[in-house]
């Protein structure tokens, strides 16, 4: 399931896309799943056709999905290894507690990876 | 076509008081939550008003399509009845086509979606989709055969024999049976319309909503295909008749002129019931879409735990 937030403030193309990758990337979607059609996603999610559109050729572009005749499905990509999971996750629960956000938990990973890499 | 006239009115008046006498409980009963609540029964109020749209729609169909046939008859009246109950469950169909649900408001500030490509087979058991399609299959099939054995004109039977001949009209040629086989097939691509409305209409993913939600798909899948079932197996009832006691007519020959023919009587006599079994079975469907268009899709009862 995806949800799009008035709350959020990034744009709902960016919900969506972000929510599908997490999803294929994390393995919960399989190589070959179809994603829902446009108009499907759209209808449900209340936004427009082509905000769909375009997070799905993002996805597309990523490498993440692929488009068929019968619509965009999952492709085949290099799961996440089980021990970076493991660690993530490790990393996840200790943050749970102190009610830090998804993006300042992201942010703290980005920033302490580009100091690894400039040492 | 006079069974036509005399048939039809009565089967309507069967429908009306039988529809009149039945209760009219709702569809289904879940529990919410109380601003769940107030969102099924705001979309079930919209959906109360498809299904007398639909019901309205219909009728006015039917009649307009017999005041033109019984009244002005301005090409040929028996083409025009033939065609009534038809069009009426086209036009019933067009109007689940058009508003096929009314959307579930989830929440004022998020909505959700599941990452699945609904199918219609989701909502209602594949095996009610697949005889649907066979019934409008079969009754093509068997307007094809009952014209292959029609007269050249396309609206009579005969038989001949080097002493005498004998006929009977009006018999479902290929006169009357293209425009009602091309009128299946109209409603076939409604009735393929509407499912595909139906299915692919926005859908809430919160529990109780999109148990309410699977319901009223369900409800609305059943009352097109028994709308436009009705219809066809009504049409199909209606010509087995005339076919059977064509079939009848030949059969029985003309005392010293032409001999009886067994085979004609038999099919005749298994035309017949055929027919009546087919009337009968398509005014049941008509009655059932009937009743099933003035229940309540769903009922929320606000949750003891939630209120």
């Amino acid at each position: 399931m995806i949800t799009v937030s008035q709350e959020d403030h990034r744009p709902a193309y960016e919900q969506v896309r972000e929510q599908l990758a997490d999803q294929i990337l994390s393995g919960r979607l399989l190589p070959g799943h179809r994603l829902p059609s446009v108009r499907q996603m759209a209808g449900d999610l209340g936004i427009a056709g082509g905000t769909v559109v375009r997070a799905y050729k993002e996805l597309e572009s990523d490498g993440l999905v692929e488009a068929t005749r019968t619509g965009f499905r999952v492709r085949q990509i290099q799961q996440i290894a089980d021990a970076t999971r493991s660690a993530a996750k490790k990393y996840v629960d200790s943050l749970i507690p102190s009610g830090v956000s998804l993006e300042e938990a992201m942010r703290a990973v980005r920033v302490e990876w580009a100091g690894t890499q400039n040492k | 076509m006079l069974s036509v006239l005399l048939a039809l009115p009565w089967a309507l008046l069967i429908l009306a008081i039988t529809i009149s006498t039945l209760k009219h409980g709702p569809f289904g009963r879940i529990e919410a939550s109380s601003s769940q609540t107030t969102s099924v029964a705001e979309a079930n109020r919209a959906l109360a008003q498809r299904n007398w749209l639909t019901v309205g729609v219909g009728l006015v169909a039917l009649a307009v399509m017999l005041t033109i046939g019984t009244i002005y008859a301005p090409l040929d009246s028996d083409r025009t009845l033939a065609l009534a109950p038809l069009t009426a469950a086209i036009s019933s169909i067009v109007v689940i086509a058009i508003r096929p649900l009314s959307s579930i408001t989830e929440s004022n500030d998020s909505r959700s979606a599941d990452i699945i490509q609904r199918r219609l087979w989701h909502f209602a058991p594949a095996w009610m989709i697949a005889a649907a399609a066979l019934i409008l299959a079969g009754s093509i099939a068997v307007f094809i055969l009952l014209g292959t054995m029609a007269d050249a004109d396309g609206m009579s039977i005969s038989r001949r024999t080097a002493r005498s001949e004998k006929s009977w009209d009006p018999f479902p040629g290929f006169f009357y049976a293209v425009p009602i086989i091309a009128a299946i097939v109209v409603l076939g691509i409604v009735v393929a319309i509407a499912l595909a409305r139906i299915t692919n209409a926005p859908r809430p993913t919160a529990p109780p909503l999109a148990e309410v939600d699977s319901a009223t798909r369900f409800h609305a899948i059943k009352l097109a295909l028994k709308i436009g079932v009705g219809a066809v197996v009504y049409t199909s009832g209606i010509w087995l008749i005339h076919a059977g006691g064509g079939s009848r007519h030949l059969g029985e020959g003309i005392p010293e002129f032409m001999d009886p023919d067994p085979s004609l009587l038999a099919l005749g006599k298994l035309l017949l019931i055929a027919g009546w079994v087919s009337q009968l079975v398509g005014i049941a469907f008509a009655v059932w879409a009937g009743k099933d268009a003035l229940k309540d899709p769903v009922v929320a009862k606000q949750s003891l735990l939630q209120k």
